[in-house]
């Protein structure tokens, strides 16, 4: 293994990672492009793809080509044997679970965030809200293109780079890392948390790092446990297209204090998520310790 | 598996496709990024619709045909047996060929969706995207129904025997029309658009959350129970000795 050469390929593709989102998103807000836009909606999209463009320019850069399947490629491929498959459905079930099952505890903390009045807000009968749910998926898979995107640069590439580095516990931390800090500058114009809210910026930084963390320790287990992206690409269309039916009924605007705040709510909403996450840390040890 | 959907893409000249998909993009994105007009904003939903439609009835109407015809030469059975792939994976490579084609559809349109909402001044206009945005995923379930419907046909029956099958259903729906024509209730043909489609899906939010939540899982179902069928057919199938 030549770490050298892993280095300056990670370098080169952390690069064009960050060039191909920062700069855009710079300019539009230096030019006084607000986040809250059909533009904005646009420059996210487009974000999306960069991490799979740097891999591209990366590959053909560094002269590692740009296999489709097997080990060290893009990992485009599709196998359902050997149990695989429950990965695929955990791809599918798993943001669902984190999701309603942070706000069941939230609301059981909190009775007074219960309001099924929220319920009305999207204009349907009662019983179409079963299809909420299953409506968060079919659109996450619809488009799926963009998560597909990032899984392709960050799971097929960054992470196994520096699993080769410093190992899978390394890798998933210094991963995590990075995928936070290149959300950032669309933190810092309201993505996620808005602008108006307690420690902005820094609080907003530190709950989405930490989250990156831990779902891509989630997302990178999925990938290796199935050597295809496919999966880790459908939970995070998944977990973005927001497939959850207590979020209706959901209303933090009752809450004072800290619980007011949006970091904090936020990193609430992600405990069982994390919890997942450290599972995962666990398992990929395994793994690693298994293969050697 | 990766040179059978490589020798598909040639059959079908699928890079003469993606340019078509990739210039109606770019088309788009010049005209909506460069005019800011409201004649535009209301050009865009059923322009937008309209391509997409086009381009997803391509697969099940011309590709299909042209990857089943690309395989069917004299000397089949040697053909086959010269495959370093079993009679499954062949099958396999057909429906992921069109699956893919579907995939990279919807990719391009979820980009477009995005792409027309910038600039859009009229609310109602902006509406009636995002109702188009669930349209178009509901009509590219259709047509990968259609395939689902139409490769057993032509896997189990061959090109020309699929083709007199596809031809007698075409024919039988074609007689259905004419007796709709003659017998039914017109009014609702004639005050039919593609804007008043968009405009009862925007007034009716539950029926259009089913379509769009059912649609897609409905046409995948069926797209695989059509593989397995074909895949039977495919394996039990015998050539004459050439």
């Amino acid at each position: 293994m030549n770490k050298k050469l892993t280095k300056k390929r990670l370098l080169i593709y952390l690069a064009f990672s960050f060039a191909l989102v920062w700069v855009p998103m710079i300019i539009y807000f230096a030019t006084g492009g607000k986040y809250d836009s059909p533009m904005m909606n646009l420059i996210l999209a487009y974000s999306m793809l960069c991490p799979s463009i740097a891999v591209l320019l990366t590959r053909k850069i560094t002269k590692e080509g740009i296999p489709l399947l097997g080990k060290d490629s893009l990992q485009l491929g599709i196998n359902l044997k050997n149990k695989k498959w429950l990965w695929f459905v955990l791809g599918f079930v798993a943001p669902v679970i984190y999701w309603d099952l942070a706000q069941l505890i939230f609301m059981a903390i909190f009775p007074e965030t219960y309001n099924p009045a929220g319920f009305d807000v999207m204009g349907l009968p009662r019983n179409a809200l079963i299809l909420l749910p299953i409506s968060g998926w079919t659109t996450g898979i619809v488009g799926s293109i963009g998560a597909l995107g990032e899984e392709i640069g960050w799971r097929t590439y960054l992470y196994p780079k520096l699993e080769e580095l410093m190992g899978p516990v390394g890798s998933v931390i210094v991963g995590g890392i990075i995928w936070g800090v290149w959300h950032y500058p669309a933190i810092l114009q309201g993505h996620t948390f808005g602008t108006d809210y307690w420690g902005a910026p820094w609080s907003g930084f530190f709950v989405f790092t930490f989250s990156c963390v831990t779902m891509g320790a989630l997302l990178y287990l999925v990938t290796k446990k199935t050597s295809s992206i496919w999966p880790a690409a459908i939970m995070h269309a998944v977990n973005n297209s927001g497939a959850r039916a207590l979020g209706l009924c959901l209303d933090t605007e009752v809450l004072t204090g800290i619980w007011a705040e949006k970091p904090i709510q936020i990193f609430m909403g992600d405990v069982v998520l994390n919890i997942m996450g450290v599972i995962a840390i666990v398992m990929l040890v395994k793994m690693k310790k298994e293969e050697e | 598996m990766l040179g059978l959907l490589y020798k598909d893409y040639i059959a079908v000249k699928g890079k003469y496709f993606l340019m078509v998909l990739l210039g109606q993009f770019l088309f788009l994105t010049v005209i909506r990024l460069t005019v800011v007009d409201e004649v535009v904003d209301h050009i865009l939903p059923p322009m937008v619709m309209m391509m997409l439609c086009c381009l997803a009835a391509v697969l099940p109407f011309v590709f299909e045909l042209s990857l089943m015809k690309a395989d069917e030469g004299r000397k089949q059975k040697q053909y086959f047996l010269s495959l370093p792939v079993s009679r499954r994976q062949y099958v396999a490579s057909k429906y992921l060929f069109l699956a893919i084609a579907f995939y990279i559809i919807q990719a391009v349109a979820t980009f477009e969706f995005v792409v027309c909402q910038v600039n859009m001044k009229s609310e109602e206009m902006s509406a009636s995207m995002s109702t188009v945005q669930m349209l178009v995923p509901t009509f590219i379930a259709i047509c990968l129904v259609i395939c689902a419907l139409e490769l057993p046909f032509f896997v189990g029956m061959g090109v020309k025997k699929g083709m007199a099958a596809k031809e007698s259903i075409i024919f039988i729906v074609f007689f259905l029309v004419v007796a709709y024509i003659m017998f039914g209730d017109l009014s609702v043909v004639e005050e039919a658009s593609v804007m008043s489609l968009i405009d009862y899906f925007m007034k009716h939010p539950e029926i259009s959350l089913t379509v769009q939540v059912l649609s897609p899982i409905v046409s995948v179902l069926l797209y695989y129970v059509s593989y397995l069928i074909s895949a039977r057919l495919f394996e039990g199938k015998e050539w004459e000795d050439e």
